[in-house]
């Protein structure tokens, strides 16, 4: 990682010197109405697969959730569903969007939620931005 | 029988009387059977109160001159009382009876010279109330001048003959009958009766049948026979002697709770020669019978004693003061067998002699010199016996087994018994051994006043066939009553020379003790037979056990003291211990090889034999000190050496007072409580622990590799598999298996910890291990790189996929120190690396990891909060470079300050926006870097403060760390400009600052 950090150097150097300007953005909020929170919450619930890639979530109707990484979890990590350190939580939806909530280190410590933006949902399509404005797309398995 | 005697004689005397009243009538006046017959009838009626019938009366006056001879036939007496057997008296067939003529006519004196009875009997009766049927004389009147009575001045019967009688008498007043059937008797006898002087010869005496009987009482002779007996009286005194009594069968019958019964056959007493002088015995006679039977006990539970031939030689002398014999008696093949046990004795021969003698009033008997012979044992005796009053027996007794062999006593032992030594082979010469006891019995009840025993066993060999053999040298032994502080207890007292002890049987044990003594302490009832309570001393100079040629212990210097309690709790033995040892040494096999100094054992057990588990059953409450120790556990790679143990040991619980022991490189102090021990050895619970350790330095690794996998089976650990070829896999790895079962918490007080190669110093807090899971609760210590705290539970259910979480802080941290110490936060944490200097860092986190503790990825959770001032952040050639177009040449190669907070997660570590300062500059720096091989990021940078261009630039920078050459570099607008301003916050940026205090606040927060 050292090598990244005198890269980015390197290019602030580049940046300062190319005299291009580009004025700071600035974020806007957009806030979901009252009727399509409780619609995000029925449409959500199931198991979900991020284009691309063996990435599964399950949402469950009752608030709780995974993230899977295979067929039974996660093969390649010789770790299957139900052992110990499989990436559970809570979640939730209101006008800020989706709201992951996760503890970890045996609840001692609560994970700052950051509520990720919903872009689409539907019976066959989810769509989200998470905090880091990464923007990601999932098919419904169930 | 005296009674019989008396009532028989009783009965003569009267009869004589009759025949006195008739040699009256005959000498006076009478001499034809017809005019002597009223006349004596007449006479009769006036002599006898009970009605005299005679039938005929005749007088020889010439037949055997100068004597008269007066013959009597059919003579009756009857006098009938209530509950007599017969109203006649008696009667007599033909009575003869004989006169001296001379002395009848010249001196009018009746000298009765003989007579004769000839069939007849005699029914003789005691009421309750002590009427008799016999006293049927008539009191004497005063003497006239006129009738002048004819007086029986003598009665020496120089011939006396009976012959077929039966006599019966009733004591109803004594609850007694005696009958005796074809009584004979003759003799001569120049004796006056009526003075109970003189000589008696008696030609010959005998009964066909006797018979004898009260409530309790039967005896039965048959034929008696006794010949030519001198008899010599003065009334007072008298003597006899005769060769031969015989009686061929006697038959006795006791009844009550224990009925006897004795049959003696053929018994002969032989040269009898006895005298009553002066209120004194002398005897001498030979007693032999051919068979004697005596019967105990009830139907079923009988004890049947039988000997033959037997020989009783009982002499007796006496003084004034002392009756003596100088007795010898020899009972041949004395068979002894009992309905329950079988065959007690079987064809015994038993001689004895003896000296014994009793004062005048049967109350003090001694007997000396008493020398038995039974079968090849010898037994020698005296004894002392008094008897004060009726209640009380006083014994004082000497016995002394003469020396003789093991062999010699066992075929003494009773063959019903011998069934239990079926199998056992013992020889042993056996010294003298005596027996001394003083003893009384009071009202029927026994009690031991003395009591001293002692005997030598030499070469002793002892076998049970083939499973077990036992040799001893020597051993002496030594019993005493009375004993012990309040003189009421038995002291035995064993000395054991050269024991060497064989079991071969499913197992092999050898036991050598080369010199032992025990000294015990019993209650004086054991004698009755109760169960043994013994207070013991014991001294063991050394015991060698090798137990299936594997397992050997040698004791040293075993000593101190040992209650022996069987019966305070039934069926239990109670057992109170005192005992040292100065060294055990204990092997088994190749796995464990110890050496104990100085042990002692101080407690109680209770041992129960029917209960299959150890602690069960010996349930110990013992408290065990040992000065010093050394274990080998094969199964350990380090040998334990125990410099101090003080604990206390239960069936449940074990009390650690002190334990201090070094173990590899690591010295423990251990204090503490291990709780169900008994449920936990049967699978029915945890084991528990609550220990204290204080240490100088323990190493880590090495306990570790000790405790890994304790309780834990391969099934336990489940099948491996490792499709990640990249991890070792779990057969090659070997990580640390938490312990299972036990639930184990430590409260850690250590100088000094050494762990893979690091070393930590003061670490204090509480590691706890619960079945399966271990927990270091907030424990703090330090190292050169940093202070720390951490609190942390790691679990291993399978080797291959292990889990561990933790609550990890630094402060003060070296963060190069660091790295090196924990290689795997400079995944978790990449930049991390990039930075050298000191910060505060804090970590908490959770990952399951493979067997090589590499974590899986997939499963990381953690966040992470790094805060410092002056890092350095760059190598110096690149600072050097940069430092030329930016910075001033004072500037140093550090940044100002560093806030990093920092999320991970699904595979994907966030960097929430930090601020970065050096001299003029200042940057916000975000993103994101994927935790998958080639590490994809997506950074961005703001910079918010710049000399050269004022801020207010954004730069993306793209790329995976495999392939810089391709690093993506993308001018944007500057997202954080605003993000230190408070007064210009977007919504947006509150937020994120939000974020960045809840992570560092709760990570904060977490220090202790």
């Amino acid at each position: 990682m050292k090598k990244f950090f005198s890269y980015a150097f390197m290019a602030m150097l580049f940046v300062m010197f190319s005299s291009v300007f580009t004025s700071c953005a600035s974020d806007e909020e957009n806030l979901i109405d009252d009727n399509s929170v409780e619609q995000y919450k029925k449409d959500i619930v199931g198991k979900w697969q991020k284009s691309g890639v063996k990435e599964f979530w399950r949402f469950d109707a009752q608030g709780a959730g995974s993230v899977g990484y295979g067929e039974e979890w996660d093969e390649a990590d010789d770790i299957y569903e139900g052992d110990d350190g499989t990436m559970k939580f809570q979640w939730d939806i209101n006008a800020t969007g989706l709201v992951i909530k996760e503890k970890i280190s045996g609840g001692y410590f609560n994970i700052p939620e950051s509520p990720f933006t919903i872009l689409q949902l539907n019976a066959s399509t989810l769509r989200w931005e998470t905090n880091d404005h990464t923007q990601e797309s999932f098919i419904r398995l169930k | 029988m005296k009674k019989p005697i008396k009532i028989t004689i009783i009965s003569l005397g009267s009869l004589l009387a009759l025949l006195l009243i008739v040699a009256i009538v005959a000498v006076n006046v009478v001499f034809s059977p017809k005019r002597l017959t009223p006349i004596v009838q007449k006479y009769a009626n006036e002599f006898l109160t009970c009605k005299a019938e005679i039938g005929e009366v005749d007088l020889s006056l010439f037949g055997s001159f100068p004597e008269v001879s007066l013959r009597l036939n059919n003579v009756v007496l009857v006098n009938p009382v209530e509950d007599a057997q017969s109203d006649t008296l008696a009667r007599v067939d033909k009575l003869y009876c004989s006169l001296d003529l001379m002395e009848l006519v010249n001196n009018k004196k009746v000298d009765v010279t003989g007579f004769t009875f000839y069939g007849g009997e005699a029914n003789l009766f005691v009421a309750k109330d002590g009427t008799t049927n016999f006293d049927i004389v008539k009191p004497s009147e005063p003497e006239t001048e006129e009738s002048e009575p004819m007086k029986l001045d003598k009665m020496s019967l120089s011939n006396v003959s009976v012959d077929n009688v039966n006599v019966s008498y009733i004591d109803d007043k004594l609850g007694m009958t005696f009958d005796a059937f074809d009584l004979m008797l003759t003799l001569s006898s120049k004796a006056n009766i009526l003075s109970m002087s003189g000589d008696v010869n008696v030609g010959n005496f005998g009964v066909e049948h006797l018979c004898y009987k009260d409530s309790v009482n039967t005896g039965m002779l048959d034929n008696l026979a006794l010949n030519d007996v001198a008899l010599t009286t003065d009334g007072k005194n008298v003597a006899v002697k005769f060769d031969l009594l015989t009686i061929a069968d006697q038959l006795y019958t006791l009844t009550g709770e224990t009925p006897i019964t004795a049959r003696i056959s053929n018994m002969r007493v032989k040269d009898v020669d006895g005298a009553w002088h002066d209120q004194r015995p002398v005897f001498a006679g030979v007693t032999t019978f051919d068979s004697a039977a005596v019967v105990m006990g009830t139907e079923g539970k009988q004890m049947h004693i039988n000997v033959d031939q037997s020989t009783i030689d009982m002499p007796v002398t006496s003084t004034p003061e002392r009756w003596t014999t100088t007795g010898v008696f020899s009972l041949n093949n004395l068979n002894i067998v009992d309905d329950h046990d079988g065959v007690l004795v079987k064809e015994l021969d038993i001689d004895s002699r003896f000296v014994a003698s009793t004062n005048a009033e049967f109350k003090d008997f001694i007997i000396t010199d008493m020398v038995t012979k039974a079968g090849g044992q010898i037994v020698e005796a005296s004894a002392h016996v008094e008897l004060p009053d009726s209640t009380l027996i006083k014994a004082d007794l000497k016995t002394r087994v003469k020396s003789t062999t093991v062999g010699e006593l066992l075929a003494l032992v009773p063959k019903a018994y011998k069934s239990a030594l079926k199998g056992i082979d013992v020889e042993a010469k056996l010294d003298d051994a005596d027996v001394a006891a003083k003893c009384e019995i009071k009202n029927g009840a026994f009690s031991l006043s003395h009591l001293a025993v002692s005997s030598k066993v030499h070469k002793m060999d002892y076998a049970e066939g083939k499973a077990m053999a036992a040799k001893i040298d020597d051993l002496d032994v030594e019993v005493a009553y009375p004993s012990g502080a309040k003189k009421c207890e038995i002291e035995v007292k064993g000395k054991l020379l050269g024991l060497h002890y064989e079991q071969r049987d499913s197992s092999t044990l050898i036991a050598d003790i080369p010199a032992a003594a025990l000294t015990a302490l019993m209650p004086y009832d054991v004698i009755d037979g109760k169960l043994p309570k013994a207070d013991a001393t014991i001294e063991i100079g050394k015991i060698n056990v090798v137990l299936d040629d594997t397992i050997k212990v040698a004791l040293d210097k075993v000593g101190g003291k040992a209650l022996l309690d069987m019966r305070s709790k039934k069926d239990l033995i109670a057992l109170n211990l005192d005992i040292t040892s100065s060294k055990i040494e204990a092997a088994i096999a190749q796995s464990l090889k110890s050496q104990l100094s100085n042990v002692s054992f101080i407690g109680s057990a209770v041992y129960d034999d029917k209960q299959p588990e150890i602690l069960d059953m010996l349930n110990p409450n013992m408290a065990i000190k040992m000065q010093s120790g050394k274990l080998e556990i094969a199964e350990l790679p380090y040998a334990v050496n125990i410099s101090a143990l003080d604990g206390v040991l239960t069936k449940d619980k074990v009390s650690l007072n002190k334990l201090q022991m070094a173990l590899g490189n690591s010295n423990l102090g251990i204090k503490g409580i291990v709780e169900n021990v008994n449920d936990w050895l049967k699978d029915r619970a945890l084991l528990e622990a609550n220990i204290n350790l204080h240490s100088d330095i323990v190493d880590a690794d090495q306990i570790m590799e000790i405790a890994s996998g304790f309780g834990v089976s391969d099934e336990d650990l489940g099948a491996e598999s490792s499709t990640d070829k990249d991890h070792a896999t779990a057969a090659e790895a070997d990580p640390f298996i938490v312990p299972k079962n036990i639930k184990v918490l430590v409260n850690t007080d250590v100088k000094q910890v050494t762990a893979q190669g690091n070393i930590f110093e003061n670490l204090k807090g509480k590691l706890a291990c619960n079945d399966g899971v271990l927990v270091f609760e907030e424990m703090g210590f330090t190292s050169k790189a940093a202070k720390m705290q951490l609190s942390a539970m790691y679990k291993s259910p399978r080797r291959n996929n292990l889990f561990v979480e933790w609550n990890f802080h630094l402060v003060d941290i070296d963060i190069a120190e660091m790295i090196r110490i924990v290689p795997d936060i400079d995944t978790i944490v990449p930049m991390l690396s990039s930075f050298a200097g000191k910060a505060q860092f804090h970590l908490v986190g959770e990952t399951a990891l493979f067997a090589d503790y590499t974590p899986k990825m997939s499963t990381l959770k953690a966040a992470a909060s790094i805060e410092g001032t002056d890092l350095v952040v760059m190598d110096n050639e690149t600072f050097r470079t940069v430092k030329k177009y930016l910075f001033k040449e004072s500037t140093p190669n550090k940044i100002d300050s560093l806030s990093v907070e920092m999320v991970i997660g699904r595979k994907k570590a966030t960097v929430y926006p930090m601020l970065i300062s050096m001299d003029k500059y200042q940057a916000v720096v975000s993103g994101f870097h994927n935790l998958t091989d080639a590490m994809p990021f997506n950074y961005h940078i703001s910079i918010t403060k710049c000399p050269i261009v004022g801020g207010h630039v954004g730069l993306d920078i793209i790329g995976d760390l495999e392939k810089p050459e391709d690093f993506s570099f993308k001018l944007v607008g500057c997202k954080y400009a605003n993000l230190y301003r408070p007064d210009k916050q977007n919504v947006t940026q509150e937020q994120i600052l939000h974020l960045k205090n809840q992570i560092s606040s709760q990570l904060r927060d977490m220090v202790k």
